[in-house]
């Protein structure tokens, strides 16, 4: 019933990691004393990655919001967990269980993220308590019917871009807060875009807003992160994720709630056998 | 306090399920006497109750399973679907009561998928199971998945009635089910299965001992009764995801005191993703069934069959879907087609539309009935 749908996982990550020692934080003099704007900005990729390294796993819950051009509304409940794999060659896991609509409650996607081949994918499908491998090239279609695709939720690690610097900018939504302009460009096949513009804070390294060009370079789609909060001292987290689609006038928001780090997920947690007990 | 009680355990708990009422059209009138048109509204209910500690290490869930068919009281009936305790550890697993498991990869037949007995009063399609009592230890290894499964009670398959439809001109009876083995229902079955998946290959090997899930029927007079043999069999499933590519194979090879043969399923789904720039997905499949039992040996359906399919998807908030597909004997003794078609009205509530077609059997088949039991069926389900 739902293989077509669930090609690929949440999840958020803006950044996998690079090591196992902490690094000393970079400041924007640092970074902006590369040579080339795309030096700069592989520079500033890798900042934002670092800061982010470390908090092993991550839990939340997700609220789902669809809206089309009406305004016409369908809510999705689902949680979400993921298991940081700090190697920059390999991205995280991640495993995504929905509840809302009841239909599909049980149902639960895992995935592995990979930087330049293909991700790994298993649907669990609990009315048959089938396990099935699925296809993960469907990078540029709608993840559960949302404006967001699946690569927008998946494909965060840095490894599957090329970043270019552009300049400082007053924030989107925040505008005393100063932000660096990129321009990425995806490194792997099947996306559904030319580019995405990011702009993100010098300060914490924040995303606040992404513009999306769809295969004909026209703007297709703008997400907006909303309701920045700190966990452990470290990691900053969004309450609210808002994707607008210009084309077809219809909206998604993703709400999130009771993040939670360094549980006592592991490995085994985030297995294909593991899928037959998610719930 | 018990008022306590109650809430407290309320919620840690969990209810799900389903209501569903469904109804059958068959495209001809019945074929045999005392036999009904079967062109009748029924009701399923499936309601589920889940539990699992905060630290996660003990799952409980119980799901019941309930259809009343007015027309056949064979198809009218009770299963304890699940009943199942799982504790797990870090690298183990152990789970014990009635439970369900799925072996398998292939779309058009179930051919490796042993454990559970058919619930065949369902649907023709063998994906409805009966909840089978079982101890199950599972290790997880960076070498695999071992799982052991030692099955004290057999389930006997579920057969339609005097009065349902489905069946051919003698009714089976399920009062009198023989053995091979004296111990009966009670004869012990175990099996061992390894998975593991590595890169773009997903593998299961199982080696199973005990009841034959199949009976083979014996016909004495106008009675039929079933026989269910002892197997032992060994099964591979295989799965090699390549892109929009899945290339995918079960096989098996199963011994009884009366045949040893081979049984092939392999073929392959190819998904077209973002059809016409739609957000639509096409979904092509093919199977290719080959299976070499003998007449002493349960019938099959699928001895030397192709099946051509198409899955439709349209990725919309309803998560509407589409499948059809045809499966042909080779040797033109006939072919079955299905369409299934579902959609989502809202967050409680599905629409399911399902049309099950037989045609041109062979009169010589044992499964000549079937062409004159063509049928459709919608279903409404509310889930809560």
């Amino acid at each position: 019933m739902f293989s077509g749908l669930l090609r690929n996982v949440l999840f958020i990550i803006i950044g996998c990691c690079i090591a196992l020692h902490v690094f000393a934080e970079k400041t924007k003099q640092q970074l902006l004393t590369g040579d080339s704007p795309e030096s700069i900005g592989e520079a500033i990729a890798i900042e934002l990655d670092d800061r982010d390294l470390g908090f092993i796993n991550q839990t939340s819950k997700m609220e789902m919001i669809l809206r089309n051009a009406h305004g016409q509304e369908n809510t999705r409940v689902m949680e979400t967990r993921i298991l940081e794999r700090p190697e920059r060659t390999v991205g995280d896991k991640s495993l995504l269980i929905f509840y809302n609509p009841r239909d599909i409650n049980g149902t639960a996607l895992l995935s592995f993220a990979e930087i330049l081949e293909p991700d790994q994918q298993w649907l669990y499908l609990p009315a048959l308590k089938r396990v099935k491998r699925i296809s993960s090239k469907n990078k540029s279609g709608p993840f559960v019917g949302s404006e967001f695709a699946y690569e927008d939720i998946t494909s965060n690690e840095i490894g599957k871009y090329s970043w270019r610097y552009e300049g400082l900018e007053p924030c989107p939504l925040e505008v005393t807060l100063e932000c660096f302009k990129l321009v990425t460009i995806p490194k792997y096949e099947h996306s559904g875009y030319t580019k995405r513009v990011v702009w993100v804070d010098v300060e914490e390294f924040r995303a606040y807003k992404v513009d999306f060009y769809d295969r004909k370079n026209s703007l297709l789609k703008t997400q907006t992160f909303h309701g920045y909060k700190q966990y452990l001292d470290k990691f900053w987290r969004a309450d609210s994720w808002k994707m607008h689609n210009h084309q077809s006038g219809k909206s998604t928001e993703l709400h999130f709630k009771q993040y939670q780090f360094k549980t006592n997920l592991t490995d085994n947690d985030f297995s294909k056998a593991s899928l037959k007990r998610v719930r | 306090m018990i008022v306590t009680v109650l809430s407290n355990s309320a919620a840690c708990g969990e209810f799900a399920g389903f209501s569903a009422i469904e109804y059958r059209q068959f495209f001809q009138q019945e074929q045999f006497s005392r036999q009904r048109s079967g062109s009748i509204p029924s009701l399923i209910t499936e309601p589920e109750y889940y539990h699992q500690s905060d630290d996660r290490q003990h799952s409980f869930v119980a799901r019941l399973f309930f259809h009343y068919d007015p027309n056949d009281d064979e198809r009218t009936h009770f299963d304890i679907r699940q009943a199942d305790w799982t504790f797990a550890e870090n690298d183990w697993e152990l789970r014990l009561g009635i439970s369900k498991v799925y072996w398998g990869v292939a779309e058009s037949r179930h051919l490796v998928d042993t454990i559970n007995q058919v619930d065949a009063v369902e649907d023709v399609d063998e994906e409805d199971r009966l909840g089978q009592p079982m101890m199950q230890f599972a290790l997880f290894k960076d070498w695999g998945t071992l799982r052991f499964f030692y099955l004290p009670y057999f389930r006997e398959r579920t057969f339609p009635g005097t009065r349902g439809r489905l069946r051919g001109p003698f009714v089976i009876d399920d009062n009198d089910a023989r053995y091979q083995k004296s111990l009966q229902e009670w004869y012990p079955n175990v099996a061992l299965r390894y998975e593991h998946a590595v890169g773009n290959w997903d593998l299961g090997i199982a080696q199973f001992h005990g009841t034959n899930r199949e009976p083979v029927f014996i016909i004495d007079g106008n009675r039929i009764t079933p026989l269910y043999q002892t197997i032992n069999q060994t099964s591979v499933d295989l799965q090699y995801t390549d892109d929009a590519w899945l290339w995918k194979l079960e096989t098996l090879f199963r011994s009884s005191r009366h045949d040893d043969f081979f049984a092939v399923t392999g073929g392959f789904e190819y998904s077209i993703f973002g059809l016409f720039d739609t957000d639509h997905d096409l979904g092509l499949l093919a199977e290719y069934h080959y299976d070499g039992r003998n007449h002493r040996s349960p019938l099959s359906f699928f001895d030397h069959d192709v099946f051509l399919g198409a899955r439709y998807v349209f990725n919309n908030i309803s998560d509407s879907e589409l499948l059809a597909g045809v499966t042909t004997d080779l040797k033109g003794e006939g072919a079955t087609a299905v369409i299934e078609a579902s959609h989502r009205i809202n967050d409680h509530w599905k629409i399911e539309f399902d049309t099950r077609l037989f045609i041109h059997i062979d009169k010589n088949s044992f499964f000549s009935f079937l062409n004159q039991d063509k049928f459709m069926q919608l279903r409404l389900s509310y889930f809560f």
